[in-house]
């Protein structure tokens, strides 16, 4: 089949065009930029994940403290029995989060790709 | 008092066209398909080659027929697929349209069936899926499964036009070898 110049243009264009959906909508990018904090489901604070710094969050049970560093964000302590937030340890992905479920403190990564859509637990 | 309306012979091969076009709409319905949205869309290839013979408005009586009648034999007018249906044969109308002016008025060198049915399709699924991205499911996810049916609608595309390229190709010389016998 005789595929004249045009043709080879549109083709080669629409070649491009699906590579750049499948390189621009399926990156799941490690990066994330701010960090949310909500205390009993609310959102509190939308914090910028490049200022460094140390929060005390006033929760249910007392005060959780939160530390940002360098793009990560943690729980360093909790006024819970347990402390599987401390223990989930640093977040740095977009979607992320770590959460203490007796202070009804947690914190969410935003930015860069979601790896899950949706978390439900 | 009585209406008498006499098709003439544009109707009768526009009827023509359309039939065989729901005849394979119908009978492609039944395949199963492994995601919900992408088939093969062997149709259009009646609709290209119509267009390639007869022109721009015939293409459109069999697509638009095919999409009004085909849906109403497989029991889905007026739903959310024919509405998307319905949709997506504008688009791919309109690109048909729009490539119909650029080979007429604009190239030298013109865009062949190949990049016609290829562009049509990609058209049809781009704007399906903004049908379903508004309509039907507004989730970022969504969009995780663009690249699969722009993919899909590339890969049918092609395949519809090399198709439609061949019937041409077979009609005309079967025409030709016939006039020369007589």
């Amino acid at each position: 089949m005789k595929l004249t110049a045009p043709d080879k243009i549109v083709f080669s264009l629409s070649i491009l065009f699906i590579v750049s959906l499948y390189w621009g909508l399926w990156q799941a990018s490690d990066e994330a930029y701010e960090v949310e904090i909500f205390i009993s489901g609310e959102k509190n604070y939308r914090l910028d994940l490049h200022e460094n710094k140390r929060l005390a969050v006033k929760g249910k049970l007392g005060d959780s403290i939160i530390e940002i560093k360098d793009g990560q964000a943690r729980f360093i302590s909790s006024p819970c029995n347990t402390s599987f937030c401390v223990r989930n340890g640093w977040q740095s992905h977009g979607g992320d989060f770590a959460a203490c479920l007796p202070n009804a403190v947690s914190l969410h990564l935003v930015g860069g790709g979601k790896i899950y859509d949706a978390i439900n637990f | 008092m009585i209406l008498k309306i006499k098709p003439d012979k544009k109707d009768i091969v526009i009827a023509r066209f359309a039939a065989l076009a729901i005849g394979i709409h119908v009978l492609e319905s039944l395949l199963p398909s492994p995601v919900p949205g992408i088939k093969p869309g062997f149709a259009n290839i009646i609709t290209l080659l119509v267009y390639m013979v007869y022109g721009f408005s015939a293409a459109t009586w069999v697509s638009i027929l095919r999409v009004l009648v085909g849906s109403i034999i497989v029991g889905t007018f007026l739903s959310p697929t024919f509405v998307l249906s319905f949709s997506g044969a504008f688009a791919s109308l309109l690109m048909l349209y729009c490539c119909d002016q650029f080979n007429r008025h604009y190239l030298s060198e013109k865009l062949s069936v190949f990049s016609l049915a290829i562009l049509m399709s990609m058209a049809h699924m781009a704007t399906q899926f903004l049908m379903v991205y508004v309509f039907f499911i507004p989730h970022q996810a969504l969009l995780d499964i663009l690249p699969i049916m722009m993919t899909a609608a590339l890969i049918f595309g092609a395949f519809n036009g090399i198709v439609a390229y061949r019937v041409h190709a077979l009609v005309h010389a079967k025409v030709h070898i016939k006039q020369e016998i007589v």
